[in-house]
């Protein structure tokens, strides 16, 4: 499945489905650049759906933690599960990145800034 | 002086008496038509006949006298001139028997009879005495002559004829009867047994059931439990015979009562549960041995418990060896006894045995137990080809044809059917769209060879990561050619993964540069080499002529902790 990206009421949510692979980055990355452009002041990236994850996503992930930390933005990563998890902290971003365990909690959360 | 029948009409009596000797089967109207005639032919008083009975041997009276009968009298073992004749299996013709001090009163003195003259002569079968027979006073003359004496023993050896085979076919009736109820115990035993073969899915199971009697001690049992998982085993009720039987059946009634408890309780808290119900029913010093697994097709592991049976069998590639499985204490002994199982993948054999002692203890006329050679000889023979329940059986039924002691034998065998997945992969193509199946090929192999949920995760994110970096650098984008194999292989101890592919590899050290921080915070590129590393404990790229080959090892024995 594609990512897509939507508008929640105070945030811009990107989803992902599915295996999250090399095959998806290219789109991925297109959807979280067009995000660094817009400028959006918080950022969700759900991962519910999600069964694997590599590291190129991740990276592409990265890309979008360090341009928000110099711009401002809140970030976070929501709904991090199963193998997503085994991944998520192979790569050890849970020490930096902001992440919830769901995206319901992801929105109602009042400064995403400070709940890594 | 007498004056005795004529020899032609007692000879004529004599012929109806034999006559009527084979063709009467009831023993007391025979008997009392034999006392008639021999009181017609020895023209007396009364005869009677007097038979060994119960565990004391008294002598009990049948007389031509209904009173004497009526009395039911016993003359005691060794008492009076009957218990003489008796044991001495000698005549006595005596003239005066009240005067005689063997003469028994207690038998005489209950009935109105005078005794005077009296012959008594023994009912022999060659050395053994069956009884003896009286003759009492003639009513020609004060006492019996020779020729009297002659007539009457003529007429015991008719008799005892008769008796011996009268006692014969009381115990060939007897004997058809104990038959008939051993057939009715072992078909109401058998029904305590599930089918002797079954085929669940990919799972086979055959069994063999020999029973050392009628009905035995042994059995075996399989039960498919709701969530896919399949409960089997084998048992052995102390002692043999009916009450073995017996407690095989409250045994399996009970193991399949609880049967459905495997949903909830692993195999171990299973045992443990079976065994207190045991305790609660089991008559004191009486128990049973199970060997019982737990077998789930779905996730392919195995569970096994071991309580009181020799250990199970397991057949891998290198032939079949004992499965390694901590031992516990029988059932029924001690509601305090713990268990434990132990815990495998399906896939470390194709075929699984569980049997019981006897199987190993039975002995050859050579005094040497099947356990000492012959079993080993037999799972030999059994490692070539596709092995049989048949050939085990059929080397035990030799062994075991001249054995003098054999106990009961049960063997259960276990064989998984299940097409094991390839353990290579080839991609014609290594792009970012097709790395999907090679993804797929790690979880299927892990799957069927029942690997952690965690581990698989792991494998296949290594694995993935590898094949990325191939894809991204070795052929990067605009190479046409992008062949990508990958092959797996385990034992006991480590995965092994290879992966080889056409385009430009790292090397080592290359490797070791790149995986080196600065921090992962900090980086975006060289998380996949992180990761790789992370996952493998041993990481080897290498060129092999034409191919770049990346080799990466598991240990398992670092991956499964407890």
């Amino acid at each position: 499945m594609k990512p897509t990206a939507r508008t929640e009421s105070n945030a811009v949510v990107i989803e992902l489905e599915g295996d999250a692979d090399l095959a998806v980055v290219p789109e991925f990355q297109k959807l979280v650049r067009e995000q660094m452009k817009a400028n959006v002041k918080r950022l969700i990236i759900d991962f519910t759906k999600v069964t694997f994850v590599n590291t190129p996503v991740w990276a592409v992930v990265v890309e979008y933690f360090q341009h928000a930390s110099g711009a401002g933005t809140e970030f976070a990563l929501a709904g991090i599960q199963g193998r997503v998890e085994a991944s998520f902290k192979i790569v050890r971003l849970g020490d930096f990145i902001t992440h919830l365990p769901t995206l319901d909690e992801a929105l109602r959360a009042p400064d995403l800034t400070s709940r890594r | 002086m007498n004056s005795p029948q004529p020899i032609a009409s007692r000879q004529s009596v004599l012929i109806d008496v034999a006559r009527r000797l084979s063709s009467t089967h009831d023993p007391v109207e025979l008997v009392d038509h034999i006392l008639q005639r021999s009181r017609e032919v020895m023209d007396c008083e009364v005869c009677s006949i007097l038979l060994p009975d119960g565990p004391e041997e008294d002598l009990v009276i049948r007389s031509t006298l209904d009173p004497i009968n009526a009395m039911e009298v016993r003359v005691p073992k060794g008492r009076g001139i009957a218990g003489d004749v008796f044991a001495t299996k000698k005549v006595v013709n005596i003239e005066d028997a009240l005067s005689d001090p063997r003469h028994f009163r207690p038998a005489s003195d209950r009935s109105d009879l005078v005794t005077r003259a009296m012959v008594t002569v023994p009912l022999l079968d060659g050395e053994r005495c069956l009884g003896v027979m009286q003759a009492i006073n003639p009513n020609q003359g004060a006492a019996f002559d020779a020729q009297d004496v002659e007539i009457f023993e003529t007429f015991a050896s008719l008799i005892a004829v008769t008796l011996l085979r009268l006692e014969s076919q009381k115990k060939a009736i007897q004997e058809a009867e104990n038959r008939q109820q051993l057939s009715l115990a072992t078909e109401i035993q058998n029904s305590f047994l599930p089918a002797s073969e079954v085929r669940i899915g990919d799972i086979a199971v055959e069994s063999f059931y020999q029973p050392a009697s009628e009905v035995g001690g042994d059995f075996y049992f399989w039960h498919e439990i709701d969530d896919g998982k399949i409960l089997l085993g084998v048992g052995d009720v102390c002692g043999k015979g009916l009450p073995a039987a017996l407690d095989m059946a409250r045994g399996t009634t009970l193991i399949a009562s609880t049967a459905h408890l495997c949903v909830t309780l692993n195999l171990a808290e299973w045992m443990a549960a079976l065994n207190q119900r045991l305790c609660g029913v089991m008559k004191a010093g009486r128990f049973i041995a199970i060997n019982a697994m737990v077998l789930c097709p779905k996730t392919r592991r195995v569970w096994l418990c071991c309580a009181g049976l020799p250990g199970a069998q397991v057949r891998d590639a290198e032939g079949w060896k004992e499965v390694p499985a901590p031992g516990n204490a029988p059932l029924g002994i001690s509601c305090a006894a713990r268990y434990q199982a132990c815990e495998l993948p399906l896939a470390a054999g194709r075929q699984w045995m569980l049997f019981t002692d006897g199987i190993l203890e039975v002995r050859n006329s050579a005094g040497e137990y099947f356990e000492d050679a012959a079993f080993a000889a037999a799972l030999a023979e059994m490692d070539s080809g596709d092995a049989s329940l048949t050939r085990l059986v059929e080397r035990w039924c030799g062994f075991a044809q001249a054995s003098s002691y054999q106990d009961d034998a049960t063997v259960l065998m276990i064989t998984d059917h299940a097409a094991p997945p390839p353990s290579e992969i080839s991609l014609q193509t290594c792009r970012p769209d097709t790395l999907r199946q090679m993804r797929d090929f790690i979880d299927a192999w892990a799957a069927w060879h029942a690997l952690r949920d965690d581990l698989t995760g792991r494998l296949v994110l290594g694995c993935d990561e590898v094949m990325s970096n191939v894809c991204k650098y070795a052929y990067g984008p605009d190479c046409a050619e992008r062949p990508a194999l990958c092959r797996i292989e385990s034992d006991a101890d480590t995965i092994r993964i290879l992966i080889e592919h056409r385009g430009e590899g790292i090397t080592n050290e290359d490797f070791e540069k790149l995986v080196s921080p600065p921090s992962i915070g900090e980086r975006v590129g060289g998380l996949g080499l992180h990761v790789i590393r992370e996952v493998f404990d041993r990481v080897d790229f290498r060129r092999e002529s034409d191919r770049s080959v990346i080799e990466l090892v598991k240990s398992l024995a670092v991956a499964s902790p407890g």
